[in-house]
């Protein structure tokens, strides 16, 4: 069994619709005995899904469904106020993105890995010497 | 998932779940897990810390529910107590399991399938009805999870859009 892992909206975007990216993030993910994300995924997942529904990407209904069934994807929750701190110091270090940060702020806490889809976040995080800390998901995995 | 070597001892505390504090001699820990513990649970005080990152050993009793609480080498002695499980519910609302809230399930309220399936799953794995109900809905919860995540899969087109594409959009706004 895999340990935890920091799950980030784009790889659970992958994970629920069906991109090229979705077996691998299958692969990555699935495995995990728990997964944690802060709260600015359900945000971040919620914004994905609406500029989706209003590309007729996917339907109202399916959309709606995705955010109402994210939680069952997350095995914990961590509160962007006990991020905050630590994501403003890291986003103004290695000048990452405010969101990007929170998810490293949290993986950088609990010494585990984000899985994420965004290459732009994990080349960012490479280069700030955070790669320990980052997992991409291969870009086209389909099986 | 692969089991690790030490889900036996996940299985025994999850066995457990009446009790609020397990006490457990270093020899009865091997006799569940049927082999010896390594040299450093008999040394080193961080084998048995609360720590998942490469501790094997840790996630069991994690995973089960239990955290280390007091620690005796000299007398190779550990105590586990229940650490409160947070997870999330529907519609993102947290949830807290404590040791009041354990359910209880009377056998003449599950069909006999149920109760053989219980009782199939005591033969080949050992343990006890309660921890064989505790691995059952465990696995239960992921399948349910796997299927879901299929059904989502297969409910639209292959999108067009690269949802990263969309993700940046959000990220990169503090950068205009």
């Amino acid at each position: 069994m895999n340990g935890e892992i920091v799950l980030d909206a784009s790889a659970a975007a992958d994970w629920l619709l069906p991109g090229p990216r979705s077996a691998g993030v299958d692969a990555f993910v699935r495995p995990s005995a728990r997964r944690i994300a802060p709260d600015l995924i359900f945000a971040e997942f919620a914004s994905v899904a609406i500029k989706l529904v209003r590309r007729n990407q996917i339907s109202r209904t399916i959309a709606h469904d995705a955010v109402r069934r994210l939680p069952r994807l997350i095995d914990e929750v961590a509160p962007l106020d006990t991020l905050a701190g630590s994501a403003y110091a890291l986003a103004e270090r290695h000048a990452f993105s405010a969101y990007d940060a929170f998810y490293l702020a949290l993986a950088l806490k609990r010494d585990l890995a984000l899985v994420t889809a965004d290459a732009k976040l994990a080349r960012s995080a490479t280069e700030g010497g955070l790669a320990r800390h980052v997992r991409l998901v291969p870009p086209e995995s389909r099986p | 998932m692969k089991p690790t070597k030490y889900e036996p001892l996940k299985r025994h505390l999850e066995g457990m779940f009446q009790h609020g504090e397990v006490r457990l001699s270093f020899q009865e820990i091997e006799r569940v897990l049927g082999f010896s513990l390594p040299r450093s649970a008999y040394e080193a005080q961080p084998w048995w810390s609360n720590t998942r990152a490469g501790h094997s050993q840790a996630v069991a009793w994690l995973d089960a529910g239990w955290r280390t609480a007091s620690l005796d080498l000299g007398a190779q002695r550990v105590s586990f107590v229940k650490a409160d499980r947070s997870g999330v519910a529907e519609e993102g609302a947290t949830f807290q399991h404590t040791d009041a809230e354990a359910i209880v399930l009377p056998p003449s309220a599950l069909h006999t399938r149920a109760l053989r399936m219980i009782d199939e799953h005591v033969a080949e794995y050992g343990g006890d009805r309660a921890s064989a109900c505790v691995a059952l809905l465990d696995q239960l919860a992921n399948d349910r999870l796997a299927a879901m995540v299929d059904w989502f899969q297969k409910a639209s087109p292959p999108l067009t859009v690269d949802v990263v594409d969309l993700i940046r959009e959000d990220r990169d706004s503090d950068e205009r």
